[in-house]
């Protein structure tokens, strides 16, 4: 009996039944696209945010004092200790692999230009392609690193070729165009001859400088694949207070929970593990920046969030309010006929179970293609699917329909039945 | 007659009217917190920006040969005069001298601490935070000689060398010149200041021997990326002499953050607003619906369609500019506890936002109402009247 009421209710009112899946869908789809976006963005905006460059910086052990003025490190090749260039690739191997974006070695030379004025030559990865230990090839370099740079005519290639991007600055000074040959005297070796491929515009201290392939430099220079300093963009969740504790004071169980969470921190102690002889420092004004943009950045769209949410929730409980005072004569007939308020209360609670669920699910598709479409026309990036989100949509869905039922019938309830049917 | 029709309408229907009501009030509230939120949260989000320090750069022109490209220490008091704090937040002019200490060569920065510390960007490690460079003004005046040595700060990466701690005594040697200092603090930045010691900008000028002289300004100039444009294009028609270069890095990505940030807010605003006309637009239905006998009353009456559509339309605005009073104090108060909790921001309550939420919530309202317009117009009066 229960069972062929409930059948024929929904089979009868197709139509309206149709209109409060609708709403609900509708409802769920709203919240669902609205936290899918909101979830993601916090991650675009992270991404965004590494365009800052480095975020951790890796130079070797037992090592002189780095003369770094302007960026460049001014020591002379014959001073200092070196990190080993071989060991690059194993950065990829560290637990937060997939966190670490970029990275890029350098190496600095100084030189004179032909006014016999002291310059920094500076040999970097430009686009260079890494094969790691699992057979994946990883493309990285200031390229990636610098993606904010905007460039004129091209990138150097990373092969021994005398090539170079240089610093608009001195470009300008010189009167350099893309493909000049320029003589550089370098302060430890002979002359040579760089082709200009590009030139850099940054605005900072790279505007004096000129940029050579790292593999050129080191041979040019007598110091075979080594680099000076590691410059390391990764993807970090921002730092508490619990990151900003010393490792070496924590217990096991604390230091694998420190392990395991992508803190500034925790990736520069796992390069450290990887590239023997280093010493890796997470770039204070970069991490503390991003901490605090971060963390902003979620609750604000925690709030928005939760508004989107009040609003779907609202317009579930209003259809569901309309549909049963609607219905109010069906309930007073059913009541007359000697329907107890359980027998009612049950039926109206399957019904609103099923719609809820049947709802939930479609405004679950809905609200992630809505997503998508939000993504792709506002960020032009994809969010990615997250089922964690489907039972709570159709927990959601089927809450407010369970709610916005038994609230206006626990009113019709206790309305007489023949007051109601006299209406008619 | 008109208003006595709308009066009696939504006094007859109170718990329907309720319902729209509250939808409304809902909107009205969600909009006003969002537009109260929006402005300040955004203006706080773009505040933590200047956490990454300098995003201008002051430089020699490149012209001149080497020996001469140094700055004159005279600009950077101009600069201080004429345009801190309102145009630029913190202005840090720098002079460098490698210099030796413990028999090792190491980078000696000379700054004005105070607007170092203001840039910000470092973890104090031991020791006081760099300290204004007006110490010398406050009375007792310490005289500037060995006998009273300098404060001077260090990276890690000096501390840990040559093993110093806050209170002991670094005597560095430049050509010449030699000079003691006494170590006031240890600094990490994680940049190339942990392996340099952090002076007084007199100080290492003097120790140089070349008073008056910078190599580079860094500077922090307010507001977003137009403002930055103003006042770089201002410096340099200023300061010819000099080149003023914005950080492009932090200025670009500064306006590509606030940009998305903008557009998740709109759009969520949007959603919200285009959720609750739906929500208005059912119970607007519903009373339609449940109104059946009136309109047909009222068209058996000669009641024009217009005027019809008019009072339905009147009972969505009068309903929508209540809500939007209530909404928009109840908006306020929540957009301030929100900005107080999350954001540690006081929201100012912005009359000008008042008019905004009302012509979007009365939009909203009349807009759910359109579609229960055309069940009225397709009423035929005769049927209804008849009782199916």
């Amino acid at each position: 009996m229960f069972l062929r009421i409930l059948c024929d209710s929904f089979l009868r009112r197709r139509r309206r039944k149709l209109l409060t899946v609708a709403a609900l869908a509708l409802g769920t789809a709203v919240t669902m696209a609205t936290l899918s976006v909101a979830l993601d963005i916090g991650d675009k905006v992270a991404r965004e945010l590494r365009s800052f460059g480095a975020n951790i910086l890796v130079r070797a052990q037992a090592d002189t004092l780095p003369l770094e003025i302007g960026g460049v490190d001014l020591r002379p090749l014959s001073e200092g200790s070196f990190l080993r260039e071989e060991d690059l690739p194993k950065l990829k191997t560290i637990f937060w692999r997939h966190h670490i974006l970029a990275f890029a070695p350098f190496l600095y030379q100084g030189g004179a230009l032909p006014d016999s004025e002291g310059v920094a030559l500076v040999g970097a990865w430009f686009e260079k392609s890494l094969l790691i230990e699992d057979g994946t090839t990883f493309v990285t370099g200031l390229k990636e690193l610098r993606a904010g740079w905007e460039i004129e005519g091209a990138w150097p290639t990373d092969g021994s070729e005398p090539e170079a991007l240089v610093g608009s600055v001195v470009a300008e000074r010189f009167g350099w165009r893309i493909g000049d040959e320029i003589p550089v005297q370098l302060a430890a070796g002979p002359p040579v001859r760089l082709r200009v491929r590009g030139r850099v515009r940054t605005g900072g201290d790279e505007d004096r400088q000129i940029f050579v392939p790292l593999a050129w430099l080191q041979q040019a220079s007598g110091r075979e694949k080594v680099f000076r300093r590691l410059e390391v963009s990764a993807l970090v969740s921002p730092e508490d207070e619990f990151a900003r504790r010393d490792p070496a004071s924590m217990t096991p169980a604390e230091f694998d929970r420190w392990y395991c969470t992508p803190y500034v921190s925790s990736i520069a102690h796992q390069i450290q593990e990887v590239l023997p002889g280093s010493q890796a420092a997470s770039v204070q004004r970069v991490a503390q920046a991003e901490t605090a943009i971060l963390g902003r950045v979620q609750r604000l769209l925690a709030v928005v969030s939760l508004a989107a949410l009040v609003a779907a929730v609202l317009v579930v409980l209003s259809t569901m309010t309309t549909t049963i005072l609607e219905r109010r004569q069906e309930i007073a007939l059913m009541k007359s006929l000697g329907a107890d308020n359980f027998s009612l209360g049950a039926l109206f609670l399957a019904e609103a179970i099923l719609l809820g669920l049947l709802g939930g699910a479609l405004g679950y598709v809905g609200g992630l293609a809505g997503a998508q479409l939000i993504a792709r026309s506002v960020f032009g990036a994809s969010v990615a699917s997250k089922p964690v989100l489907l039972p709570l949509m159709l927990g959601l869905a089927t809450a407010a329909a369970v709610v916005g039922t038994l609230l206006p019938l626990r009113t019709l309830q206790q309305t007489d039945p023949a007051l109601v049917l006299r209406e008619n | 007659m008109f208003t006595r029709l709308l009066r009696r309408g939504l006094w007859q229907r109170k718990s329907r009217a309720l319902v729209a009501l509250s939808a409304l009030t809902v909107a009205a509230t969600l909009t006003a917190a969002l537009f109260n939120l929006h402005l300040d949260a955004q203006r706080k989000i773009r505040s933590e920006f200047s956490r990454y320090g300098p995003n201008l750069m002051i430089s020699p022109r490149a012209t001149a040969p080497a020996e001469v490209q140094l700055l004159e220490a005279g600009l950077a008091e101009q600069l201080r005069a004429e345009f801190v704090p309102d145009r630029l937040t913190a202005l840090a002019p720098y002079l460098y001298a490698v210099v030796e200490a413990k028999g090792e060569s190491v980078v000696l920065a000379g700054t004005w601490l105070d607007q170092f510390a203001r840039l910000g960007g470092f973890e104090l490690k031991a020791g006081s935070p760099p300290a204004s460079t007006r110490w010398r003004a406050g009375p007792p005046a310490p005289p500037l000689s060995d006998v009273q040595p300098a404060p001077v700060w260090v990276g890690v990466g000096v501390a840990q060398r040559f093993e110093l701690k806050p209170g002991d005594a670094l005597r560095v040697r430049y050509r010449d010149n030699e000079q003691t200092f006494r170590l006031a603090g240890v600094l990490a930045t994680g940049a190339a200041e942990d392996n340099q010691i952090l002076a007084d900008l007199s100080q290492v000028q003097a120790l140089a021997g070349s008073p008056g002289k910078l190599n580079v300004i860094l500077a922090r100039a307010a507001g977003e990326a137009t403002a930055v444009e103003k006042t770089v294009s201002d410096l340099a028609a200023r300061f010819p002499a000099a080149a003023v270069n914005p950080l492009r890095q932090v200025t670009e990505a500064e306006f590509h953050v606030v940009q998305r940030i903008r557009w998740a807010l709109l759009g969520t605003t949007l959603v919200v607003l285009v959720v609750t006309a739906l929500c208005v637009l059912s119970t607007m239905t519903a009373l339609a619906f449940e109104r059946r006998r009136t309109v047909g009353t009222l068209k058996a009456l000669g009641a024009t369609e217009a005027r019809l559509a008019g009072l339905f339309l009147g009972e969505a605005a009068v309903l929508a500019v209540v809500a939007s009073g209530i909404g928009f104090f109840a908006g306020v108060a929540l957009a301030r506890w929100l900005g107080a909790t999350l954001f540690a921001a006081s929201i100012t309550m912005r009359w000008a936002t008042l008019p905004l939420v009302t012509v979007v919530t009365v939009a909203v309202a009349l807009l759910g109402t359109l579609l229960p317009l055309r069940l009225v117009r397709r009423t035929q009066p005769a049927v209804i009247l008849r009782g199916e």
